[in-house]
């Protein structure tokens, strides 16, 4: 019994490697099929990322091609990294990628174009103050920081002079994030005089509900409250709700969710930012695909389409929870 | 010198079997059935794995894992954990990153600088940690957030870019020395050949073993106990710190919230590497192994396509059998007497 | 007769509380001698051990050391005079490699620079040879490790490691209490050869039986005070356990 027990277990690990492997190739692909890749800084555990994954899925599906969806669990740039270098030593036909991290992506992105494997960015392009070259073919998103302007004027004749507003911000340092922070606190600062204050609110939403609760006890003057993800709307909403600050308190955020919908129809938040992400996932293979098939340039593509609204939440509702929106 | 030969003359006739067995025996030989399972089977799967670049890539990866996982090891083997190994890579690698940038510091006052507070960092553990008692699992842990939360401080939450390209950055880490196979990969070949040469040749490696294996022993025969421990803690926080340093070069910029997840899988390398939960045993060889192993798992999932969410199912697996094959094969090598 | 006596320790009492450990009790070895300290749990045979090693201080009574009064403050001073105490629960680390056990906190090292290297050869020759020396013929290679062995090979280990470093007394706490027959001989044996080579041994027991074919004398302990101090050529094992069965007087 005893004997056989170590070589017993090392058949069994490899078979378990072997099985496992196996089962998603077969799944998966034959060997000479085109393969991409599309690498976030998020996985589909975020209600975001999981339509983007969907968008991918669906056009890989659509064209007869391998296109698979990559993200680390958290938001995990050297994963990210590490992933994105495994793609490459795959030999990808194409990747796209989110320049979460402009020096760490665009190294990555200079080196896969060395190799000749086509690269798109999607979601977070190159912020203009970095100035190293990010050759990247096209970009498929929205620009973060006009989004955030844009709500921020959306928002601004809900609101007096010198209001006091709070940014609650679900990811401290994501690039993406920071943008949109910087093009609300701006517009509301300069054109409206208001005191904005960014807090971390960590990306577990029972510290979340803590930490703005915290801050509307030590300042109840506070107007208004922007998040930036379901992260940070899913907590905001359930405390506007629980301590009768609907009305009082003004709200919007980016992104859309069943939660965030909802809360339109009910009027708890006044507007979100769509970005529409599975164009992100989608476009972007479709485009990688016209590269590889066609020699077609990829170009640029805006998802960014404005606010969605209590006029058009349910319309849009429906295709949230066809997981397309 | 009689006496000697007298002793060489006793003992060839066990030598040959002897080898045979201490190879078995060894506490790498579970680990290197996982590396070699693993390896081979990624292989079949895409015949891009077996190239010199995804083992660079691999290594890449291994190194700036195993560079904090060697100290962590060694910790481990006195019989002590460090949870604050991840925020003390962050803290390290921004303090880096923001006194050569912002401050404009030289880096050859910032390196050295920055890397003696990371080991002050550790050293403070150890003096939590041996003043008050506590397990060091518990006041590790309350030192991991408070380094990370000076780490996000210090930052504002923003990463640090070095724009333009960096002498520093290339020789810490970003530099190919071969391939894909990074500078980084050379720093953890060297720490681990002296952190072996500490640990297996010199009294204060056998002082560390004893420290985790029986203290009441050690201190009874003058080893200096405390001071052994202490010791550890420090090189832990260094070569945390000395990680930091490797991913920021690789990267070109530092988050605060870089490190998330190394102090536990720092332990997962050195435990499927062999080494003891429970301190006084454990190898350096071994630990190197299981970060291989570690990073071999996780750029081969990717490759065949796997979600990402496999690699850590998977990981968990490999863990569970590495230790059992661990403690079995060192049963069975006590039983064969 | 009397040659100075190696340790001696003259009407030593302790008491903890209410409780009187020991009540003035004369307490001798001589150089190159084996004496068996004997009695039940709690007549006083650990106190006297602590005493005479420096951990407890007595509250009555002195202590000489080759004729000279000493005063230990701690086990370090009784431990720099050159005597050593091997405990039951021994001071030995099961993942080490016997050699490493063996020099533990005294390691032979080669200077490579600044650096200290083992000198793992001559350790491991080292203690194969101390080992040999006491009669130990099952090992196989110094560089196994110390879970390997026997309940009587580690006894060997230590007792060879109090030799090896020149200590004179040597102090066995129960060495025999958790072993087989064949394994206690054997702990024994290495008893008297660590004798023959020059160090006196204090053999503590619950079981005479174990004590008395390797000891010169017994001392028996009972409720604090010394019942008993036997030459063994005095008397036989039926008197020594007559006299602990009935409390006898002393001879």
């Amino acid at each position: 019994m005893k004997r056989w027990l170590i070589p017993g277990m090392i058949v069994a690990l490899v078979l378990a490697l072997a099985g496992g492997g196996t089962l998603l190739q077969v799944a998966q692909s034959a060997p000479e099929q085109m393969t991409f890749y599309v690498i976030a800084h998020t996985g589909p555990g975020d209600p975001f990322w999981a339509v983007v994954q969907k968008g991918v899925t669906d056009a890989g599906k659509l064209l007869g091609v391998r296109a698979i969806f990559q993200g680390p669990p958290q938001r995990d740039i050297p994963a990210q990294v590490n992933m994105a270098r495994s793609a490459i030593n795959a030999k990808a036909t194409g990747i796209a990628i989110s320049v979460s991290d402009p020096k760490a992506i665009c190294a990555v992105i200079r080196e896969a174009r060395g190799k000749g494997i086509p690269m798109v960015a999607i979601n977070v392009k190159q912020p203009p103050e970095f100035t190293e070259s990010c050759p990247y073919e096209a970009y498929i998103g929205m620009d973060e920081y006009e989004a955030g302007k844009n709500v921020a004027r959306f928002m601004m004749p809900k609101l007096s002079k010198g209001a006091r507003v709070l940014i609650a911000i679900h990811e401290p340092g994501h690039v993406g994030l920071e943008a949109r922070a910087k093009g609300i606190t701006e517009v509301l600062t300069q054109e409206l005089g208001a005191t904005v204050e960014k807090l971390d609110i960590t990306q577990d939403p029972t510290k979340a509900l803590a930490a703005l609760r915290a801050y509307f006890k030590a300042h109840p003057d506070t107007k208004a409250i922007f998040t930036l993800g379901p992260l940070g709307a899913i907590p905001a909403i359930k405390m506007l709700k629980e301590d009768k600050l609907v009305g009082k308190v003004f709200m919007a955020s980016f992104d859309l969710d069943p939660q965030t919908i909802q809360a339109i129809k009910e009027g708890v938040v006044l507007a979100t930012v769509d970005q529409q992400q599975y164009l992100q996932g989608f476009i972007s293979v479709i485009e990688l695909w016209l590269e590889a098939k066609y020699k077609l340039q990829p170009a640029d593509y805006n998802t960014g389409r404005g606010l969605v609204t209590k006029e058009t939440a349910a319309a849009v509702e429906a295709l949230v929870k066809q997981g397309y929106r | 010198m009689t006496k000697s030969a007298e002793i060489k003359q006793v003992a060839p006739p066990a030598r040959k079997r002897d080898l045979w067995r201490r190879a078995l025996g060894a506490r790498e030989v579970g680990v290197l059935i996982a590396l070699v399972a693993v390896i081979g089977v990624f292989s079949v799967l895409n015949r891009n794995f077996l190239t010199v670049d995804t083992f660079g890539d691999i290594l890449t990866q291994a190194a700036e894992l195993g560079i904090a996982a060697v100290g962590v090891t060694f910790l481990m083997i006195a019989g002590e954990f460090d949870l604050s190994v991840g925020s003390n890579f962050a803290v390290a690698g921004v303090m880096l990153a923001l006194l050569t940038t912002r401050l404009g510091w030289s880096p050859f006052l910032s390196i050295p600088l920055v890397l003696a507070a990371a080991t002050s960092v550790g050293f403070l553990n150890g003096v939590i940690t041996l003043g008050t008692r506590i397990p060091s699992f518990i006041t590790t842990l309350g030192t991991m957030m408070f380094w990370r939360g000076i780490a996000l401080a210090i930052t504002g939450g923003w990463p640090i870019y070095v724009l333009g390209s960096s002498r520093m950055l290339d020789l810490l880490g970003g530099m190919a020395i071969y391939q894909t196979v990074r500078i980084s990969a050379l720093w953890w070949l060297i720490i681990t050949l002296i952190f072996w040469l500490l640990l297996v040749r010199t009294p204060y490696g056998n002082w560390t073993f004893a420290t985790g294996g029986k203290p009441e022993a050690a201190r009874a025969l003058g080893v200096p106990v405390g001071r052994v421990k202490l010791t550890n803690f420090a090189l832990a926080g260094m070569l945390a710190g000395f990680a930091g340093f490797t991913q920021f070069g690789r990267m070109g910029s530092m988050s605060p919230v870089w490190g998330d997840g190394l102090p536990l899988e720092a332990i997962a390398a050195a435990v499927i590497g062999g080494t003891s939960l429970m301190g006084g045993a454990g190898t350096i060889l071994g630990t190197v192994l299981g970060a291989i192993t570690m990073a071999s798992i996780r750029v081969g999932l990717i490759m065949v396509g796997a979600p990402s969410y496999w690699y850590t199912a998977f990981l968990g697996a490999v863990i569970v059998v590495a230790v059992i094959l661990n403690v079995r094969l060192g049963e069975m090598m006590t039983w064969r007497r | 007769m009397a040659p100075i006596a190696l340790l001696e320790a003259r009407g030593i009492s302790k008491t903890f509380g209410k409780v009187r450990a020991l009540h003035r009790v004369d307490f001798h070895i001589n150089p190159q001698e084996i004496v068996g300290l004997v009695g039940d749990n709690g007549a006083g045979k650990s106190t006297l051990i602590k005493i005479l090693t420096g951990v407890y201080p007595p509250d009555e009574g002195e202590i000489y050391f080759q004729g000279h009064r000493v005063h230990f403050s701690s086990p370090k001073d009784a431990r720099a005079l050159g005597i050593e105490t091997v405990y039951q629960d021994l001071a030995l680390i099961e993942q080490m490699s016997i050699a490493r056990n063996f020099f533990l906190g005294s390691e032979i090292v080669r200077r490579l620079g600044i650096l200290p290297l083992l000198d793992s050869r001559a350790m491991e020759a080292t203690t194969e040879e101390v080992l040999r020396g006491l009669g130990i013929t099952s090992l196989r290679s110094a560089d196994e490790e110390v879970r390997v062995l026997s309940g009587g090979e580690r006894q060997a280990i230590a007792i060879g490691r109090t030799l090896h470093f020149g200590a004179k007394l040597l102090i066995l706490d129960e060495p025999t209490s958790a072993l087989s027959i064949v394994e206690t001989q054997k702990v024994l044996g290495y008893i008297q050869e660590a004798k023959r080579r020059g160090l006196s041994v204090i053999f503590i027991t619950h079981n005479l039986y174990h004590v008395y074919p390797v000891a010169d004398r017994i001392v028996v302990l009972e409720h604090g005070k010394k019942v008993g101090d036997l030459r063994k050529e005095e008397a036989s094992l039926e008197d020594i356990v007559n006299m602990i069965a009935y409390g006898g007087t002393q001879a």
